[in-house]
């Protein structure tokens, strides 16, 4: 189970969110403003952070994401916002995926699972077969 | 590429207006004033300046023009920027609330609209940033409506 950081200023949003990345087997934890992230995330660890970028005040722009990367082990990044900024922008400052509010949200769960796999790939299976001729 | 024609094309009707100015100034001088040649040369020298200046002037008009323009523009693009953001928001929560009920139907649907919006705020978007619909003298707009 991928524990997650969802901050977004909108409570609908977060409701909604968290029900549907819970029912597809992520652990949520909330915050509504950017320092209520960066309090989190230094008291907790967490594999994943998803941020908007217009919180609280226009300079928040890109504080949780300058706070999760300052962590270690450092959390898989992404952005969620109405807002895009360009690419060029969001790389510099260290996210790694960036996610359109409005477009496909069926998606979202499953994307961010392989984005996940991708940042901590999982230990590899051992056959049965394999396991039995070790004995 | 366009933009430098469209520079050329500036600077071409800077100094078309230029030459227009020179040419019936030292029109009119020629016609009016007696033919003296000390007088002459400085006549034609103020057409000349005369011309320089028409020029410069209407490069001028024409760099003003361009920078309001593109305020326009920058205007234009701030409005629709924030729409987008006020629409996205908006629907989002939508969205979420369809994928938590699980049922497919209601997503696909959800999603069909989605897509609609998406395509209508891109276009809203080119329509606005080259401000060729003028959407408040629309009179196609106002039959539909009515």
């Amino acid at each position: 189970m991928f524990k997650a950081l969802l901050v977004d200023d909108e409570d609908a949003i977060l409701k909604l969110l968290s029900a549907v990345l819970g029912m597809h087997g992520f652990a949520i934890d909330t915050a509504s403003s950017a320092q209520e992230a960066i309090s989190k995330l230094t008291s907790s660890e967490f594999d994943v952070v998803l941020t908007d970028l217009r919180m609280e005040s226009p300079l928040a722009r890109f504080d949780v994401v300058r706070a999760a990367n300052r962590l270690t082990p450092r959390p898989t990044i992404v952005i969620l916002t109405a807002f895009p900024v360009p690419a060029s922008e969001w790389k510099v400052a260290g996210v790694d995926a960036l996610y359109l509010k409005g477009t496909n949200s069926v998606s979202l769960p499953e994307e961010l699972k392989s984005l996940l796999a991708q940042r901590r790939p999982e230990p590899p299976v051992r056959s049965a077969a394999g396991a039995r001729g070790r004995k | 590429m366009a933009q430098g024609s469209s520079r050329l094309g500036k600077i071409a009707v800077a100094i078309f207006c230029g030459l227009l100015v020179g040419v019936v100034s030292a029109g009119v001088h020629i016609a009016t004033i007696p033919l003296d040649r000390t007088i002459m040369l400085h006549v034609a020298v103020g057409d000349f300046i005369a011309a320089l200046t028409a020029i410069i002037v209407c490069l001028g008009i024409q760099l003003r023009q361009e920078e309001i323009h593109y305020q326009n523009s920058i205007e234009r693009a701030a409005i629709v920027a924030e729409l987008n953001h006020h629409i996205r928001n908006a629907v989002f929560p939508l969205c979420l609330a369809i994928q938590k009920t699980g049922d497919a139907d209601s997503m696909k649907t959800a999603q069909e609209a989605v897509d609609r919006i998406n395509i209508a705020l891109k276009d809203a978007t080119v329509d606005a940033l080259s401000g060729r619909t003028q959407y408040s003298t629309d009179r196609n707009a106002v039959k539909v409506a009515e």
